[in-house]
């Protein structure tokens, strides 16, 4: 029998069981707490958010501070924006990542192990470092203040070659040979012999990269200065930096950003902790 | 393309590997991709910030002064505000890594010992690091609030409740004092969720063998933690810290949304000097000094912590 399934047989009676479940549940709520909070503040009217003593549940239900940051703060616009730059961003990345993933762990070439070092490397270069030659080469681009200058630095990802590197390995070779026995091409295999394998890897890796782009700040701050291409984070974060505070719009605000992003989680929670467990590890 | 075409010659290690007619196009179109990505977005980028860390560097002029190590020196002897940063990123990375790490590997060891609930316990744990940084700091500033945020009126009514004098207003974020707590506390709670995943993976990794044996041998609960968990656990532990490490000393979303470096420049952190030097004060040159320095500290402590932990690496690695 295993010390695992021994605590698990003496919780029935073992009241540090209890004080286990207890803790745990304590600890759970403190973290879902910030979320639901937010969440349920979007639904009050700004007298309410800040009255004493404070209220979980909303006493008047309003969508005046939602109606309010959609429209007023352009945060709809803003959303939008986010919207398309991670929409296009994100399945590009993915494919990249499956390509390139795919090419190093399935073919030999010269240099392939040092170019992979060199690819794991940049990963360790601070981001900021790199901000001011970034604006450069976007300068010389003349891709300032364009949706392209956040989309494109964003299709290549390190981190994603490397996942995706790691996941190709349980694509077995042989039959990739039966389906090259078959005569079929070397993209036909990539396409409908190696992706169709790995569909739960595409997926979280996607909603990784999917995260990452709805929450870069830093490099569409210094890129974008027309209001107009704001990305949500950027939105949010001059809102709340500019104007006089109204708590209950930018409440709303910060709920519109995190709300899909929440329902995405609950939809796919099992191959985002799955993903993002094995890239810790698997190196 | 003469070069492209000798990097496609298979590994002479590896000869009976039979090179097929469409690998070549698909071996080239990789590298061209990761070779115009890296090359345009990393390499060019790493040598230009490095050559001009040396000129007093401002993009509206047209010529550049050459400074040599000028703006080095500026930071590290000059410019008080440099080491008041550096210090405050070291408090936030220490805060982060220690706090962070120390509390998600008991809540790891606590759901992984715990038989239902697991799906959704880890669910909720994780909850936070899916939710938008900018976002959810605006959401904690709100919860700061010194007089109608929920941590303070929550204080207040548990006061009123038991009868006791109204306590003081509490600046979480206004004071000197408690701004970087605050900060810790809220790295604390966003970060959780993916180290917890990541020591949930290893201490699933571990064989349960592994403890059987260690009951035979009459081992308790607490022997077998640190007997056979925590070493077998270092791997995925040290992975947590040197990430850990690496991403908090490069913070710049809570303090840029929260505090915008302040009060009293408590909560300033190197990238916020950074960002507040090259994109405010247009002093391109300068950002990329600073932005070096914290570069090779970031590569020293990376490399100290991997020499220190390395024997950890290899452990079931």
């Amino acid at each position: 029998m295993t010390t695992a399934t021994a605590r698990r047989i003496r919780l029935r009676i073992d009241p540090g069981a209890v004080l286990l479940y207890l803790l745990l549940f304590i600890g759970a709520f403190a973290m879902l707490f910030p979320v639901l909070w937010m969440g349920m503040s979007t639904f009050k009217a700004e007298a309410e958010i800040s009255q004493y003593p404070p209220s979980f549940l909303p006493k008047t239900f309003t969508l005046e501070p939602l109606i309010a940051a959609w429209t007023k703060i352009k945060f709809g616009r803003y959303f939008m924006n986010s919207l398309l730059v991670t929409g296009v961003a994100t399945p590009l990345s993915v494919l990249t990542s499956a390509y390139l993933g795919f090419v190093w762990n399935k073919y030999d070439f010269r240099f392939k192990e040092p170019m992979f070092y060199v690819i794991i490397a940049t990963m360790m270069i601070p981001g900021p470092m790199l901000l001011i030659p970034h604006y450069q080469v976007v300068l010389w681009a003349n891709l300032l203040n364009t949706y392209a200058s956040i989309i494109v630095p964003a299709v290549v990802t390190p981190y994603g070659i490397f996942l995706m590197r790691q996941f190709m390995h349980s694509v077995p070779n042989e039959l990739l040979d039966a389906g090259r026995i078959d005569g079929a091409s070397e993209p036909r295999l990539f396409v409908f012999v190696a992706l169709p394998l790995v569909p739960s890897s595409l997926a979280a890796l996607g909603i990784i990269q999917f995260l990452a782009n709805w929450d870069n700040l830093l490099w569409p701050l210094v890129v974008l200065t027309n209001t107009a291409k704001y990305t949500l984070a950027v939105g949010l974060a001059t809102f709340a930096a500019e104007y006089e505070r109204n708590f209950a719009v930018q409440n709303a605000g910060a709920f519109i950003a995190v709300f899909p992003v929440v329902i995405a989680f609950l939809l796919f929670q099992r191959q985002i902790i799955r993903g993002i467990a094995l890239t810790g590890l698997k190196g | 393309m003469a070069f492209l075409s000798r990097l496609l010659r298979p590994e002479a290690a590896s000869p009976h590997r039979i090179r097929l007619a469409g690998q070549n196009a698909m071996i080239a179109g990789a590298i061209v991709l990761a070779a115009a990505y890296f090359l345009i977005w990393t390499v060019f980028p790493f040598i230009y910030t490095f050559i001009y860390s040396f000129f007093d560097w401002q993009p509206l002029r047209p010529t550049q002064e050459f400074l040599g190590l000028d703006n080095y020196a500026e930071a590290l002897f000059k410019d008080q505000r440099f080491w008041l940063a550096m210090g405050n990123s070291f408090e936030f990375a220490f805060g982060n890594v220690v706090l962070g790490t120390v509390i998600c590997l008991l809540v790891a060891v606590m759901i992984n010992s715990v038989k239902r609930f697991q799906a959704f316990l880890r669910a909720s744990y994780f909850m936070p690091t899916v939710t938008g940084m900018v976002a959810v700091a605006l959401v904690w500033e709100f919860i700061y609030q010194p007089r109608f945020g929920i941590l303070n009126t929550s204080i207040f009514a548990t006061a009123d409740f038991l009868n006791l004098p109204p306590p003081p207003e509490i600046g979480w974020l206004t004071r000197p004092q408690h701004a970087m707590n605050s900060l810790i506390l809220f790295g604390f709670w966003k970060f959780l969720g993916v180290r917890m995943i990541i020591l949930l993976a290893g201490l699933q990794n571990i064989p349960q063998t592994y403890y059987e044996a260690a009951q035979i041998d009459g081992a308790g609960a607490r022997a077998s933690f640190f007997r056979i968990t925590l070493p077998l656990l270092m791997p995925a532990l040290s992975f947590v810290v040197v990430v850990g490490v690496i991403n908090s000393l490069q913070v710049f979303v809570p303090m840029y949304v929260m505090t915008a470096g302040g009060p009293l420049f408590s909560t300033t952190t190197v990238v916020l000097l950074l960002y507040e030097k090259t994109f405010q004060l247009f002093r391109f040159g300068y950002g990329a000094a600073i932005s070096f320095i914290l570069f090779g500290i970031i590569m020293l402590m990376t490399f100290v912590q991997l020499r220190f932990l390395r024997s950890s690496w290899d452990i079931g690695a």
